[in-house]
C-alpha cells in the first residue's frame, strides 16, 4: 500500500520534474536570481509528509488496516452475520470489529494531523529572499521557488537544496553541521569559488546583475554527490565553473560558525536530497508472527474442514428425515430450509457454521498482541540496566514488533570500533625513522593478562617484557616522580602517549630530531579537521574531524609544539613552540590540494606548500596502501615501519603510515590542471577521473614512520561477550580493521579464548603475499592473480572445514591425532613450497609467515593434546622443530623467543594433562575482506565457508567494506536458513546495510551519530546493555510472546470446539446451545486480562539468575517455547479441556432429571448458562497451572475476569425482561439456588485441569527444563542483584 | 498493525525525549518495582512432596462430596414408562398392523380413531411428595435453529412482534390478515397428550389422584416474561379439537382464549427450549406420598405424533432430593477424580520414594547434561 503511494507520488514528481529538464532526464538548468515561479514546471517548496488528505483518510486509512488478511476474514464474518440465517446476532459480531477498525483508524488519524502540524509549522519558517531589487524580503519557506537567491544567518536551518555563492566567512567558506541526515556530528566545509564571493549582499547592484546559469543533475537521492556547472554572466563576457558537493548546501543540514551565506536554491520540496532520502526502512517480522501466520491458516483450514463436514451432515440428515420433521413445517417453509433442496441447506450451513466456529481465529489476538509488544518496549526503555548515565540516554525500542526476536538470537553480527570500542582515540604510540617511542599497557594487554593469556599472536616476545613489548631497551621503567605511562601529566582527550624521550619538547635533543620535527609537522598538516575554540588557549581547542583518529593526530601535532589553531580556505596556520620555554612562532603554510579520504583509498592526501618554499605531497593511509606506493630508491625505513606497526597492531592499535613526497613545481602545475579538469566533470565520471589523478600523483612516497592510536574497549565489553558466547551466541566481529588488531580485540573482548583455535584466511598473510610475489616476478595476468588467490583461499577454507569437522565429530572413524597430522603436512608442504622459491625480498616475509604458521599450530596443538595427550598430538611437536629449524636458516632473528613459546606450550600442555576440559576444542575463523570477495562470488565457497561458521564459535571478519558487511550477513541469514536468528550491532553510517539485512538491527547511540540507531530496530547507548536487552529482555519477551500466543490459542480453540459440539446436538443446523452476547464477550471481556498481564509481566527467572547462568538462553534458540509440538500440545489439551467443559454440564444438565429439588429440568438457556461459567473458569485457572509467576496484579486479573462474568450475568439478568428476554433473572433465580451449579465447578476446574497438571508436574520432576532448575535451585538462596 | 505500534512508540518516545531536553532533566527512568519489573511474586514450585500433598488433599476432599451427592441422587425414586409404542399398538388390528412408521403416523392423523389408552404403574419404593411427573420425548429437535427462531419473544411480553420475527414465525405469523398470537411453530407444535391418574390405594376420595399443574414454569417467566395482559388469538384453528372436524392431524395444540399466555404453564415450559433431542418437561405435580404397593394407572389421551420421525414418548414420576432428580453423573464423577487424583498422589509418592531428585540439581541443565556426554563418547579415543 505504502509502496503503491510512494509509486503514485514518485510519478507525480517525476512527470512535474521533466518539464523542467529541457527534455533531458538527468539534467535540469535553473537560472539564478530569476526565480521560474512555475514557469519552468520545477516544484514548489511547500513539502507534505502526510499520508492522507481530507477525502482520502477513510478509505486509504482503511485500506492500511486491511493489509493484514485476517481483517478481511473478520469482515467476511461479520458480514455473514448479517444474512437471515446467520447463527449469532450481528450487532454482537460487528460490535468487536468496529471497535479494532476504529482504533486503527484512531491512530493513523493521529499521526496524520501530527505530521500535518509538522509541516505546516515548516512550510511557515521564514526566509531572507532577494526580490529581484538588490533587496531581501521575508518570505515562508513554502514560497521559494527554484532560482531564488536567499540569504542564510548562523545556525539557521536550510529550506532547500542550495547552491553556495558567497560566504561572510573567510574564503567563501563556510560550515555546515549535516546531523539530521547523515548523523554525523562533525562540522563539514563547504566553499563558494572565489567569482562569486564578492556577491554578499551589501552592494545592491551586485545583486541585482548577478546573472547565471546553473546546469545540473536532476534530482536524485545520492547526499554525496552532485555536479554541475555554473554559466557565470559577468560585465565582460561568460565564465564557467564546475561544481560539485562542497557547494552544495542540503536541506536539513544547518549553517554553523557563520555570519551569513547567500545561496541559489537548486532543488525544491520533494526534490530535495534529503526528501528523496527519505525511505522508510525495510519491515521486518518476527518469526514467532510468521509462525503465528501459519498457525492461522491451519486453523483456517480446520474452520473450513469442521464447516464442511457439518454442512455435509446438515444436507445429508435434512435429505433423508427432514420431511418427517413436522413440527417445523417443512413443505410450508422459507427458502433457507427446505430438506428438499438438501444442497441450497448444506450452502446456508456452510457459511452458518463459519460464523458459528469463527471463535478459532480470534480478532482479538492482533489487538491484544499489538498493547502487550508496547508496554514490554515501554519495559525497556524504562529499565535503569540499560540507561546510561555518562551519555543521559535510555535505551530505545523502535521495531516492537520485534521484541521476541531478542530471546531467540544465534549469532551477533558486532561492529568494532564505536561499538565494543568506544570510538575514543587516543595517540598511544609512534615509529618514526625506524624508531619506536611510548610506553604503557594497552587495554588489549591488560585484558589479555588478566584473563591469564598469553598475548595471542607475539609468541615472538618473551612473556616477561610483555609490558614493554616494544623493545625500547634504553628506557628505564620507573621515574623517581611517579610519573609514567599511568600517571601522565599530558594526558588529554586524544592523547594518551607517554615517552620522556619525546614529552615536554625533550624530542629536540633526540639525535634524529629533524626527523621527529617532521613528522609531528606532518600530524599538524595532514589532515580535514576544522579547529573549533580560542586560539589563544591550546587546550580547550576542540577539533571537528572526519574521524575521531583523525582529531587524536592533531592533538598530538599539538602536544608536540605544532599547534594547528587556524584553517583558511587555502591556508594551514600552525603555531610552533617547540621547547616550554621559546617564543611561539605562528606559521601559515599554503594548503593547494586535499586528496580526500574514502574507504577505497583507505588514505588521504595533501599537498602543502611550506613556508620555507617547498612543495610537499604529505600522505597517510593505511599500511598496505602506501608501502605499495614508496619510492624503490628512497623508501624511509619501511621494514622497521611494518614491523613496529604489526606489533602496534597485535596491541590492538590502529596504525596508520605517515608519508610524504616532495614535488617538482612543474609537475605539479601540471598536474594540478589536470586534476581541476576531473574535478569539474559531472557524474559518475568525474569520481573516477578524480581518484585516478591522486593515484597518479601519490607514487613514489618516502615513509617517515607510523602512528598507533587506541580505541579504548567499552566498559563491560569483555564480560558480556563472554556470556553472550556462553548463551550459545556465536559471535561475529565485522570490521575494517587488519587482522592482527582483529585478533587482539577478539583476545580482549574474550571472543578468542584460551583453548581454542584460531583458523585464519587471509590474503594479506604471508602464504598469500607470496601469490602477490611470485606474480609480480612471473608478471602474471590479472586473471591468473585472481584464480590462484581464489584456489588459495578455497583450499583455506577446505582446510579449515577439515579441522573443525574432526574436532566434533569423526565421521570415517580416524582418530582426531590423525587429521590433525593430516592438517599439519598440508601446512609444512605449504610452507616448504613458498620456501622454495624463497628469494632474498621473500624472507621477511617468511619469518612471518612461519611465526602465523607456528602460532597456528601451537595453539592447535595445545587444544588437542588437552583432549589427546598421547599419540598422533606428539608427532604435531616433534614436527615443530624441523620447521623452525627451516626458518633458522633463512632468517635468524626470533629463534629464542620460539623458544620461549614451545615452553610455555609445553607449560601449557601439562597443565591441560592435570585438569581435562570440559568441553569440546572450540574454533574461532579469522578472515579478511579480500577472501570474502571472493567468497561471496561464488555459491560453493559460500557453502563452505557457512559449514566453517556454523562449526566455530567466533568469526572474526577484517577488512571489511559496509556493503561487505550487509553481504556477509544477509548469506548467513538465508544461508543458515529459518533457524538461525542473525542480530547485527553496529553505531556507524557504514553499519547501516548490515543492520537492516540482518533479523534484527541493534544500534549503538554512540559518538558516530545516530544514523546506525535510527535505521535499527533497538538502540542502546553500550554495547554492554546488549546483555541485557538479549539475555533479560529477549527471553522475557519472548518467553511472554510465547506463552500469550500458544495460550490464546488454547483459549479461543476451547470455544470452538464447543460451537462445534453444540452443533451436533442441535441436528447441525447452527444453532448455539449458548446466548449470543455471552460468546461474544468471552475473548473480549472474561478471559481478555489475563492474558495481556501475562504478556506484559510474566517472568521466570530473575535477570541476576539469567546472567548467572547464560545458558539458559538456548532455550529461545532451540524453539524450545514456541514450536510444533507445543501448539500441538497446547490443541490436545484445548479439546481435553473443551470436552470437559461442555459434557460435564451436558450430563448435568441434560434435561433428563431435574437439576434441583424444585423438580425443574434444565433447557437449553440453563445449560448454556452453567457451560458458560465453567467455561470462564477453566481457561482463567489454567493460567495456574500452566504459569509459575503470580504478582498480585496476575490474581486480580485472574480473579476479576472470573468476577465478570458472575457480574455480567447477574446485571444481564436483572435488565428489564425486554432486553435480557430469556436470560431473565437468570442466575438469581435458576442457577444461583442449585446445589449442583455450584458442586459442578470445582468438579469440572479439577477434570480439565488434572492432566495438564499431572504432566507437567511430572515434566517437572524427571525432565525439568533448565530455568525450572534454577529457580528450584535459588527459591532458598536467591542470587543479589548486580 | 505491528508497525503501527512502531510508529506509535517512536512518537511516544520522541516527544518524551524532547520534553526532558527541554526542562533539562536527566533522561533517568525513575525507580519503581514496577516498572523496573522488580515486584514481589509467588512463583509456586511443584516440590514432589508439594504435589504428593496437594493430590492426596484433593483426593481426600472429592471422595465424601462424591459420596454424599451419589447419596443424595440414589435417595431419589423415579418410574418411567414409554408409552408411545404400547398406545398405538393397542389399535393395531389385521388389516391396520401398525408396523411401519407411517402406517402408525397415518393412524394418528385420522380424526375418526379413538387414540386415548391406560396405562398402569406399580410403585415399588416410598415416594415422598413431591412428586414430580414429567413427559419425555424422544429423538426431538426442539434445539433446530429453523425452529428456535420460530417465536416472538417480544410478543410474549406483550409488545407487537417484529418484521423479522414475523418472517421467522412463518407459516405460523398470520391467519386471516391477523397476527396469531402466540406465533410461531414453537407454540404451534404445543405437545397436547393428557395424563388422567387414577389410583387403588385406600387414601384418595374416589380413586383419582390431584395433579397439580401450577408453578411448574419459572417464577420469574410466568410472572414477568410471559404477560398477563395477552391472550391468545386466532391460533392454530386447526388444532381446536372442539370446533375443527379433523383437527390436530399432525400434533399440537390450540390454545384457550380466555387464559392470558402468563397462566398457559404448561405452554411456558414448552417454549423453554431443549438443549438436547430428547428431554423430559415438567407436566405436573402429586402432592401426596406414594406407598409401595400402590399402583397408579393412567389414562392417556395419545394425541401427540412422534411416529412419523421415530420419536418415543414416556411418562415419568420422579422425587428429588437436595441434589434435585435421579442423576448419579455428579456424584461418580467426584468419586473418580478424587480416586484419581489420590492414585497420581500415590504413585508420585512411590516415585519419588524410589527415585528421588533434589531439586535445583545441576546435573539435569541441559549444557551440562550434553558436556558430560561428550565427555563420554570422547572417552574411549582418549584411552
Amino acid at each position: 500500500m505504502a509502496s503503491i503511494m510512494k509509486f503514485w507520488k514518485r510519478k507525480k514528481r517525476s512527470n512535474s520534474g521533466a518539464a523542467g529538464t529541457n527534455g533531458d532526464e538527468d539534467l535540469r538548468t535553473v537560472h539564478c536570481n530569476q526565480p521560474d515561479h512555475g514557469a519552468f514546471g520545477f516544484s514548489g517548496n511547500s513539502v507534505s509528509t502526510r499520508k492522507y488528505s481530507w477525502w482520502s483518510f477513510v478509505p486509504l486509512a482503511l485500506f492500511v488496516q486491511y493489509r493484514r488478511a485476517a481483517y478481511w476474514y473478520f469482515t467476511a464474518m461479520a458480514g455473514l452475520s448479517l444474512a437471515p440465517f446467520a447463527p449469532y446476532s450481528p450487532i454482537s459480531v460487528w460490535l468487536p470489529l468496529i471497535f479494532v477498525l476504529l482504533l486503527g483508524l484512531l491512530r493513523e488519524a493521529w499521526e496524520d494531523v501530527r505530521r500535518a502540524r509538522g509541516d505546516r509549522e515548516l512550510n511557515n519558517r521564514p526566509i531572507e529572499v532577494h526580490d529581484g531589487n538588490g533587496h531581501f524580503v521575508e518570505k515562508k519557506w513554502k514560497d521559494l521557488r527554484v532560482g531564488d537567491l536567499v540569504r542564510m544567518k548562523d545556525g539557521e536551518y536550510f529550506p532547500a537544496d542550495l547552491l553556495l555563492i558567497s560566504s561572510t566567512g573567510p574564503g567563501g567558506m563556510c560550515y555546515v553541521e549535516t546531523m539530521n541526515l547523515d548523523g554525523e556530528t562533525n562540522l563539514k566545509v563547504r566553499q563558494a569559488f572565489e567569482a562569486t564571493w564578492d556577491i554578499d549582499g551589501k552592494d545592491e547592484s551586485k545583486l541585482r546583475d548577478f546573472r547565471a546559469e546553473l546546469l545540473c543533475e536532476g534530482p536524485n537521492a545520492s547526499l554525496y554527490t552532485f555536479s554541475g556547472r555554473l554559466k557565470l554572466q559577468l560585465p565582460n563576457g561568460q565564465m564557467e565553473l564546475p561544481l560539485g558537493p562542497p557547494q552544495l548546501l542540503l536541506r536539513d543540514s544547518s549553517l554553523q560558525n557563520t555570519g551569513s551565506i547567500l545561496g541559489v536554491v537548486v532543488y525544491t520540496g520533494h526534490e530535495t536530497k534529503s526528501m528523496m532520502n527519505a525511505t522508510p526502512p525495510p519491515t521486518k517480522r518476527s518469526r514467532v508472527d510468521k509462525s503465528l501466520d501459519r498457525v492461522i491458516w491451519l486453523m483456517f483450514v480446520l474452520l473450513l474442514a469442521m464447516a464442511l463436514l457439518s454442512a455435509l451432515l446438515l444436507a445429508l440428515r435434512s435429505k433423508a428425515q427432514g420431511t418427517n420433521l413436522w413440527y417445523m413445517r417443512p413443505t410450508v417453509s422459507n427458502p433457507y430450509y427446505n430438506p428438499n433442496q438438501p444442497a441450497v441447506m448444506g450452502i446456508v450451513g456452510f457459511f452458518n457454521a463459519l460464523v458459528l466456529y469463527g471463535y478459532l481465529i480470534p480478532i482479538a489476538l492482533y489487538v491484544s498482541l499489538e498493547i502487550v509488544r508496547v508496554a514490554q518496549a515501554l519495559f525497556m526503555v524504562q529499565d535503569l540496566g540499560m540507561y546510561d548515565p555518562d551519555s543521559d540516554r535510555r535505551a530505545r525500542v523502535k521495531s516492537p514488533g520485534l521484541n521476541e526476536e531478542l530471546g531467540q538470537v544465534d549469532t551477533i553480527f558486532s561492529d568494532k570500533t564505536g561499538t565494543l570500542t568506544r570510538n575514543q582515540m587516543d595517540f598511544f604510540r609512534c615509529t618514526i625513522q625506524g624508531v619506536a617511542f611510548g610506553k604503557g599497557m594497552t587495554e588489549v594487554e591488560r585484558a589479555a593478562q588478566k584473563l591469564g593469556l598469553p598475548m595471542g599472536p607475539s609468541p615472538r616476545d618473551p612473556p616477561d617484557s610483555r609490558t614493554q613489548s616494544m623493545n625500547l631497551g634504553t628506557i628505564e621503567a620507573d621515574n623517581p616522580d611517579g610519573i609514567g605511562p599511568d600517571n601522565n601529566p599530558y594526558k588529554e582527550k586524544g592523547f594518551n602517549f607517554y615517552d620522556e624521550r619525546l614529552l615536554g619538547g625533550k624530542w629536540v635533543e633526540e639525535k634524529n630530531a629533524e626527523a621527529i620535527r617532521f613528522f609531528f609537522e606532518t600530524l599538524a598538516l595532514c589532515h580535514t579537521a576544522i579547529p573549533e575554540g580560542s586560539p589563544e588557549d591550546p587546550s580547550s581547542m576542540r577539533y571537528r574531524a572526519e574521524s575521531p583518529d583523525e582529531a587524536a593526530l592533531v592533538v598530538a601535532a599539538k602536544q608536540f609544539g605544532f599547534y594547528f589553531y587556524k584553517k583558511g580556505p587555502t591556508a594551514l596556520y600552525v603555531r610552533e613552540s617547540l621547547r616550554p620555554n621559546d617564543p611561539p612562532k605562528d606559521h601559515v603554510y599554503q594548503l593547494l590540494d586535499v586528496l580526500e579520504f574514502s574507504s577505497h583509498r583507505k588514505r588521504m592526501s595533501v599537498i602543502v606548500r611550506f613556508p620555507d618554499g617547498r612543495l610537499l605531497l604529505l600522505c597517510k593511509g593505511a599500511d598496505s596502501v602506501i608501502f605499495q606506493r614508496v619510492d624503490k630508491r628512497r623508501s624511509g625505513p619501511v621494514a622497521e615501519t611494518a614491523r613496529h606497526l604489526r606489533q602496534f597492531g597485535e596491541l590492538g592499535l590502529r596504525t596508520l603510515v605517515v608519508a610524504y613526497k616532495e614535488l617538482d613545481e612543474g609537475e605539479y602545475q601540471n598536474w594540478h590542471t589536470r586534476y581541476t579538469e576531473a574535478r569539474s566533470m559531472i557524474g559518475k565520471e568525474r569520481e573516477l577521473r578524480t581518484e585516478e589523478r591522486a593515484e597518479e600523483i601519490e607514487q613514489g612516497l618516502t615513509v617517515v614512520g607510523g602512528t598507533g592510536v587506541e580505541d579504548k574497549l567499552q566498559v563491560g565489553v569483555p564480560e558480556a561477550v563472554d556470556r553472550l558466547a556462553k548463551a550459545g551466541i556465536n559471535i561475529w566481529v565485522l570490521t575494517g580493521d587488519k587482522v592482527e588488531t582483529a585478533i587482539n580485540i577478539g583476545y580482549a573482548c574474550s571472543l578468542i579464548r584460551q583453548g581454542m583455535d584460531k583458523l585464519i584466511v587471509s590474503l594479506e598473510g604471508a602464504e598469500a603475499r607470496a601469490i602477490d610475489e611470485r606474480a609480480a616476478r612471473e608478471s602474471w595476468s590479472r586473471d591468473k592473480i585472481t584464480e590462484k588467490q581464489k584456489e588459495f583461499v578455497a583450499k583455506k577454507l577446505s582446510d579449515a572445514l577439515e579441522l573443525v569437522l574432526g574436532g566434533h565429530v569423526n565421521p570415517r572413524g580416524t582418530s582426531t591425532s590423525e587429521r590433525q597430522t593430516s592438517f599439519s603436512d598440508s601446512m609444512q608442504s605449504a610452507l616448504s613450497r613458498s620456501l622454495s622459491r624463497g628469494s632474498g625480498t621473500l624472507a621477511r616475509n617468511l619469518s612471518n609467515s612461519s611465526a602465523a604458521l607456528g602460532r597456528t599450530l601451537s595453539t592447535t596443538s595445545t587444544g588437542r593434546h588437552s583432549r589427546n595427550p598421547s599419540g598422533g598430538g606428539k608427532t604435531v611437536f616433534e614436527m615443530l622443530p624441523l620447521v623452525d629449524g627451516q626458518k633458522v636458516g633463512v632468517n635468524g632473528e626470533g629463534l629464542d623467543q620460539r623458544e620461549n613459546a614451545y615452553n610455555r606450550d609445553s607449560a601449557a600442555l601439562t597443565r591441560s594433562r592435570r585438569k581435562p576440559p570440559a568441553e569440546p576444542t572450540e574454533y574461532a575463523l579469522v578472515i579478511d575482506g579480500h577472501s570474502l570477495a571472493y567468497i561471496l562470488a561464488e555459491k560453493e565457497l559460500q557453502e563452505r565457508f557457512l559449514e566453517v561458521c556454523i562449526n566455530c564459535s567466533s568469526v572474526l571478519c577484517c577488512r571489511v567494506s559496509p556493503r561487505q558487511k550487509a553481504q556477509v550477513v544477509t548469506l548467513v541469514r538465508k544461508g543458515l536458513g529459518l533457524n538461525r536468528l542473525c542480530l547485527a550491532i553496529g553505531d556507524g553510517a557504514n553499519d547501516v546495510g548490515m543492520i537492516q539485512a540482518a533479523n534484527v538491527g541493534v544500534g549503538i547511540l554512540g559518538v558516530e551519530g545516530a544514523q546506525a540507531a535510527m535505521a535499527a530496530d533497538f538502540a542502546i547507548s553500550q554495547f554492554r546493555f546488549l546483555e541485557r536487552l538479549l539475555l533479560v529482555h529477549g527471553r522475557w519477551c519472548y518467553r511472554r510472546i510465547s506463552l500469550m500466543i500458544l495460550y490464546f490459542f488454547y483459549k479461543v480453540c476451547i470455544m470452538g470446539w464447543i460451537s462445534f459440539y453444540s452443533n451436533i446436538f442441535a441436528y447441525f443446523s447452527g444453532n448455539p446451545l449458548y446466548n449470543d452476547w455471552y460468546a461474544s464477550f468471552y475473548n473480549t471481556v472474561f478471559t481478555a486480562l489475563p492474558i495481556i498481564v501475562i504478556g506484559v509481566l510474566d517472568q521466570d527467572i530473575t535477570p541476576a539468575e539469567a546472567f548467572r547462568y547464560p545458558q539458559l538462553y538456548q532455550s529461545g534458540q532451540r524453539g524450545e517455547l514456541f514450536n510444533k509440538r507445543l501448539i500441538l500440545w497446547w490443541l490436545a489439551n484445548s479439546l481435553y479441556a473443551s470436552a470437559v467443559i461442555f459434557f460435564f454440564p451436558l450430563l448435568i444438565y441434560s434435561g433428563l432429571s431435574a437439576f434441583r429439588p424444585g423438580g425443574q429440568v434444565a433447557a437449553a438457556q440453563e445449560f448454556g448458562a452453567a457451560m458458560f461459567t465453567v467455561l470462564v473458569l477453566v481457561p482463567n485457572l489454567q493460567i495456574y497451572s500452566a504459569f509459575h509467576y503470580f504478582t498480585w496484579i496476575h490474581h486480580v486479573a485472574i480473579w476479576a475476569s472470573i468476577l465478570s462474568w458472575y457480574l455480567f450475568i447477574i446485571v444481564y439478568g436483572a435488565l428489564p425482561v425486554s432486553f435480557s428476554g430469556i436470560a431473565y433473572k437468570e442466575f438469581v433465580e435458576v442457577l444461583a439456588p442449585s446445589a449442583a451449579y455450584w458442586l459442578m465447578q470445582p468438579l469440572v476446574v479439577m477434570a480439565a485441569l488434572l492432566p495438564d497438571f499431572v504432566l507437567r508436574g511430572f515434566k517437572s520432576f524427571y525432565f525439568p527444563s533448565d530455568y525450572q532448575i534454577v529457580i528450584a535451585k535459588h527459591k532458598k538462596d536467591p542470587i543479589p542483584e548486580a | 498493525m505491528a508497525t503501527g505500534g512502531g510508529d506509535f512508540l517512536r512518537k511516544l518516545q520522541k516527544e518524551e525525549e524532547i520534553q526532558q531536553r527541554l526542562s533539562k532533566e536527566s533522561r533517568r527512568p525513575k525507580y519503581t518495582k514496577f516498572s523496573q519489573q522488580e515486584l514481589s511474586a509467588c512463583k509456586p514450585l511443584l516440590t514432589p512432596m508439594c504435589i504428593v500433598f496437594v493430590y492426596i488433599a484433593i483426593g481426600l476432599a472429592c471422595i465424601p462430596v462424591g459420596i454424599i451427592t451419589l447419596q443424595a441422587s440414589l435417595s431419589v425414586v423415579e418410574l418411567k414408562f414409554r408409552y408411545d409404542t404400547i398406545c398405538v399398538m393397542k389399535y393395531a388390528t389385521a388389516t391396520n398392523p401398525m408396523l411401519t412408521d407411517e402406517a402408525k403416523s397415518e393412524f394418528m392423523q385420522d380424526y375418526n380413531k379413538r387414540k386415548n389408552c391406560t396405562i398402569s404403574i406399580d410403585v415399588t419404593k416410598y415416594m415422598k411428595q413431591p412428586i414430580y411427573i414429567y413427559y419425555q420425548l424422544g429423538n426431538y429437535f426442539q434445539n433446530h435453529r429453523r425452529y428456535v427462531k420460530s417465536m416472538s419473544e417480544r410478543q410474549l411480553q406483550g409488545l407487537p412482534p417484529s418484521k423479522v420475527d414475523l418472517n421467522n414465525c412463518k407459516p405460523q405469523d398470520m391467519v386471516g390478515g391477523r397476527v396469531i398470537v402466540p406465533c410461531g411453530m414453537v407454540a404451534w407444535s404445543l405437545f397436547n397428550d393428557t395424563f388422567d391418574i387414577s389410583t387403588n390405594a385406600f387414601y384418595t376420595e374416589e380413586g383419582t389422584l390431584f395433579v397439580n399443574k401450577t408453578a411448574i414454569s419459572w417464577k420469574s417467566d410466568r410472572e414477568e416474561r410471559f404477560n398477563n395482559t395477552i391472550f391468545p388469538s386466532s391460533n392454530f384453528v386447526n388444532n381446536n379439537r372442539t370446533t375443527v372436524v379433523n383437527a390436530s392431524q399432525i400434533g399440537g395444540s390450540y390454545l384457550n382464549n380466555s387464559q392470558p399466555l402468563s397462566m398457559d404453564e404448561n405452554l411456558i415450559v414448552w417454549m423453554r427450549i431443549a438443549a438436547l433431542p430428547t428431554f423430559r418437561k415438567l407436566y405436573g405435580r402429586i402432592e401426596t406420598d406414594l406407598h409401595p404397593g400402590t399402583t397408579l394407572t393412567f389414562n392417556i389421551n395419545n394425541f401427540y405424533n412422534t411416529y412419523g420421525f421415530r420419536g418415543s414418548k414416556a411418562l415419568i414420576l420422579s422425587t428429588t432430593s437436595w441434589i434435585g432428580g435421579k442423576n448419579h453423573f455428579l456424584g461418580f464423577s467426584y468419586l473418580i477424580v478424587g480416586g484419581a487424583c489420590i492414585l497420581i498422589g500415590f504413585i508420585f509418592l512411590f516415585m519419588h520414594c524410589k527415585n528421588p531428585r533434589p531439586l535445583g540439581d545441576k546435573s539435569y541443565l541441559s549444557w551440562v547434561k550434553k558436556s558430560v556426554a561428550t565427555a563420554i563418547s570422547t572417552s574411549p579415543t582418549t584411552m
